[in-house]
């Protein structure tokens, strides 16, 4: 098609070289040249949207949709901006995104977008605003809301629905938007910041990238609403990628303490400061195009950070603590003992798979080169890379000894990227190679986490991390932050993201130390309540720059816990009062979110009977705190929003009648009279009999006041 | 009335009788046929569905009963005609199926008077779920997901784009005397998908 419409502009510029100068044909030649310029851009544009259309089917992230149900029209739709609005007390974040796009074709069209949203995102409300109204949405389980919204948009009226399509990506779907209308979705959602490395830090997802399926092992997807967009034929679809739309931000910070930094990591900032660690954060620029991630964190003036944060929220007759435990400062430490030291066994797992070619296999090996050198010769190492195969530098851990380490430096530098993640084998090796009683081994694992079968290996990394931990490092541009968080969760390790290829040896370093020194290990909970639910279930380890955290449900309100665990190999407990705990906003909805995700990821080992009762429990829990999750969906439910179609499209069709059985074979697109006559005149015909009735008694009384002496009737 | 002679009164009186007692009969003829009706097609429906086809439930009717509309949850059971005229609606409520070209979709439409047989729609709610029974005695259920006014004269209803639905459609509002006004009270229905039912797993 491009090579035909460049030969009919090549003609034009013939032609044009054969035309002699005067009036006319001056003319002529100008608009023989605009008719050359229309005919490369109509080629060009031809070119580009079949290249759009072509990806449109791989690349589904962060691109709107525009679905017709005339499949000749192809359609483009334009993501005019982004707005992100945060408001951060503490450590909870109360946002709301606002995403407006316009359909620039001339057809009414369904609207499909899919976004990412932070893992750890509890979305509780959605408005949209079109054609001049506005309309929130109300929660209601999955199947019910696509229902809703099915039907609604099958009425031809306005409607739209949000579901949780994974747990950090959602799929948003607007019917029936008018031609050349501008349509504005608000999403609000409230997530924890992170402390780390005595930082806080907020992560925003600007893009998500798109996944490898792995064929043998994951059977099932984690994807709750699968192929939504596949059935559709791309020439129906036509999409917009991100990273094309103005993204603009306005965060207000209250931090509870004074400030002693606060940045954002890829992104310039303009910060006004309102005193007491008060700040409200623009980007500098105005709006940014988004290409990387947003990453803000904010550090505490020395000795400004309590030991311990409590938060208390009462809902619907039950109590809910939050509770975090921040590290010590390391130069209260006391020294480790030689023991502890002596226990360490470190296994490199690296992600060698095509996603993560370029920069990321570069940053690995980097990372890897980095942690060789920080190695003593006591201590025991290997090296697992995966990609479509699993390779090992040794079939057990070896000691750090010169030559050891020298035979993985050659190893690392034979390490390609390419193939698929398998890395189901890859895991598995490194989690259930022979245990040595003396030693805690240490998995550090090394992935931009570009895969899909997630449940599988959270079930294997919890069936075998027994003493052992696991360390998820993300690298790239965008790690699949959800999966890397999670799995760190379950191996009872932590999650570290390294987005800059120059912090790499810088964030290794910190993560290497860090669990170097555990200052608490085994922790557990004494409380004196019998109706009590804690999550998670195993709380993690507490090294020196991340906290403990835990969540608390009760029936009666709670005065003090216990925690128990070994600081540095020896017993240590601890007295927490909950009496003087802060009221925070949001604590139930945290807890909600937290035992849902904790009930899914038990699903993977019930019975199918005990997972539709889990399904049950997850959907509950969702309803009563009016937050999205894998089973319930924010829908438009108004049913006092017009037929906006069928208003503007009505013509007084008739039907063509046919013999059969008075059955009619009419065009969808065509409206049907209501001709019947629904309606008897037995009302009428009453009130006209009552009414002679009652005159002809009125006339009856008259006639025997008149004559009473006679009979009548 | 001293300028009335008594003869007059008396023609007066027995007029305004007669004209009472025949208003006031058919009045009550028109709610008391549509239920004798429906007894008549109970039995016509009882033979449609043990095989025959088009059993007239009269000998001098025009129309046949086509299927059962059920409401459990408003004691509605009605027997449906073929056609939606008026001498079908006087004894039942009346039907029209559109087909439509691509077959995807498909639209029932029952119409029946407010006062009679679909005077129960003043009461239904949505999410409520109807049962019809086609001539083959299969049953088929419809949630009700929208009511509408509609002013007839002014507009239709829009071919459903997806799905295969159910109107009930009647006259607005309830208890008008005119009975010739434009306005149709309408209930959209969408068929249920028999295992997206919760009742298909038990």
């Amino acid at each position: 098609m491009l090579q035909h419409q460049n030969n009919i502009a090549q003609d034009n510029i013939t032609q044009n070289n054969i035309i002699r100068h005067g009036p006319l044909t001056e003319l002529a030649k100008i608009a023989l040249d605009v008719l050359q310029h229309v005919l490369i851009l109509i080629a060009f544009l031809m070119f580009f949207s079949f290249v759009q259309v072509a990806t449109a089917e791989e690349d589904q992230s962060n691109s709107l949709f525009l679905v017709s149900q005339n499949p000749r029209v192809s359609l483009s739709a334009l993501m005019v901006k982004t707005e992100i609005d945060m408001r951060i007390t503490g450590m909870i974040n109360r946002s709301k995104v606002t995403q407006v796009f316009k359909n620039t074709s001339n057809e009414w069209v369904e609207g499909i977008y899919q976004f990412p949203l932070p893992a750890s995102a509890i979305v509780d409300a959605l408005q949209i605003q079109m054609g001049g109204q506005v309309i929130n949405a109300d929660i209601k389980p999955r199947s019910e809301a696509m229902r809703h919204y099915q039907s609604a948009k099958n009425l031809n009226k306005r409607t739209a629905l949000l579901e949780q399509h994974r747990p950090n990506i959602f799929n948003s779907s607007i019917a029936n938007i008018a031609p050349g209308e501008e349509v504005r979705i608000e999403i609000s959602f409230q997530y924890m910041a992170r402390f780390e490395d005595g930082e806080f830090k907020l992560r925003f997802p600007m893009r998500v990238q798109p996944r490898y399926i792995s064929g043998d092992i994951g059977t099932e997807q984690e994807d709750f609403n699968p192929g939504r967009l596949k059935k559709y034929k791309s020439s129906q679809v036509s999409s917009q990628t991100g990273g094309k739309s103005p993204v603009s931000l306005h965060i207000e910070l209250d931090a509870g303490f004074p400030l002693a930094e606060l940045e954002s990591r890829y992104h310039a900032i303009k910060k006004t400061n309102h005193g007491l660690g008060r700040y409200s954060i623009r980007f500098k620029f105005g709006a940014v195009l988004a290409k990387r991630d947003l990453e803000l964190f904010w550090r505490p003036e020395p000795g400004q950070l309590p030991r311990t944060a409590l938060f208390h929220e009462k809902f619907k007759g039950e109590h809910y603590y939050f509770a975090m435990l921040y590290p010590q400062q390391s130069d209260q430490q006391p020294e480790m003992s030689a023991q502890a030291l002596l226990n360490k066994e470190v296994v490199y797992l690296v992600d060698t798979s095509g996603s993560m070619a370029g920069a990321s296999i570069r940053q690995a090996r980097d990372t890897i080169l980095s942690a060789l050198t920080d190695l003593d010769p006591e201590d025991y190492f290997n090296i697992i890379t995966f990609n479509t195969q699993t390779h090992s530098l040794f079939e057990q851990s070896k000691p750090a000894s010169v030559f050891n380490v020298a035979r993985a430096r050659q190893f690392i530098a034979q390490s390609n990227a390419r193939g698929g993640t398998e890395m189901f084998p890859a895991l598995r090796k490194a989690l259930t190679s022979q245990d040595s009683e003396h030693r805690r081994r240490q998995i550090i694992y090394l992935t931009d986490g570009a895969i899909i079968n997630e449940r599988d290996v959270f079930g294997l990394i919890r069936n075998n991390i027994k003493k052992n931990r696991l360390f998820t490092v993300g690298i790239g541009t965008s790690p699949n932050s959800y999966f890397l968080h999670k799995a760190a969760k379950v191996g009872r390790g932590s999650y570290t993201y390294i987005g800059d290829a120059n912090e790499v040896s810088e964030r290794l370093g910190k993560l290497l130390k860090k669990i170097n020194r555990p200052q608490l290990q085994d922790i557990g909970l004494v409380i004196n309540s019998g109706l009590v639910e804690v999550i998670p279930e195993t709380i993690a380890d507490l090294y020196e720059s991340e906290p403990v955290i835990f969540s608390i449900k009760t029936k009666a309100p709670l005065a003090q816990i216990k925690l128990v665990g070994y600081r540095y190999g020896e017993e240590w407990s601890r007295q927490l009062s909950l009496n003087d705990s802060n009221n925070g906003f949001g604590i139930a909805k945290h807890w909600a979110h937290q035992k849902i995700n904790m009930l899914t990821e038990d699903r993977s080992e019930q019975s199918e009977e005990s997972i539709n009762n889990l399904e049950k429990r997850m959907t509950d829990i969702a309803l009563k705190h009016k937050i999205m999750s894998p089973y319930t969906s924010l829908v438009v439910v108004d049913r006092s929003l017009a037929h906006v179609r069928s208003r503007t499209q009505f013509q007084p069709a008739k039907p063509v009648i046919l013999a059969d059985k008075q059955s009619t074979f009419i065009k969808t697109s065509q409206v049907i009279p209501l001709s019947a006559k629904t309606a008897t005149d037995a009302q009428l015909k009453l009130i006209v009999g009552l009414i002679s009735l009652f005159l002809a008694i009125v006339v009856r009384i008259f006639l025997r006041r008149r004559y009473p002496s006679k009979e009548w009737f | 009335m001293r300028f009335l002679s008594d003869k007059v009164l008396k023609w007066i009186l027995f007029i305004l009788s007669v004209i009472a007692v025949y208003f006031l009969a058919s009045a009550f003829y028109i709610p008391v046929k549509a239920v004798i009706a429906q007894n008549l097609l109970h039995t016509a429906w009882q033979s449609t569905l043990a095989g025959a086809s088009q059993v007239k439930p009269w000998p001098w009717s025009d129309t046949w009963p086509v299927a059962r509309l059920r409401m459990p949850e408003l004691n509605v059971d009605q027997i449906v005609l073929d056609g939606d005229h008026g001498s079908s609606l006087a004894f039942a409520p009346g039907q029209r199926v559109f087909h439509f070209t691509d077959k995807s979709s498909g639209l029932t439409m029952i119409s029946a008077h407010r006062d009679t047989h679909f005077n129960f729609l003043q009461d239904v709610k949505l999410g409520q779920t109807i049962e019809l029974q086609n001539e083959f005695g299969e049953v088929k259920k419809y949630q009700i997901e929208d009511m509408e006014i509609i002013d007839s004269g002014k507009m239709g209803i829009n071919a459903p784009a997806q799905g295969h639905w159910l109107t009930l459609v009647t006259c607005y509002p309830f208890n008008a005397i005119d009975s010739s006004g434009p306005l149709r009270y309408v209930v959209f229905a969408e068929e249920v998908d028999p295992c997206v039912d919760k009742s298909c797993l038990s």
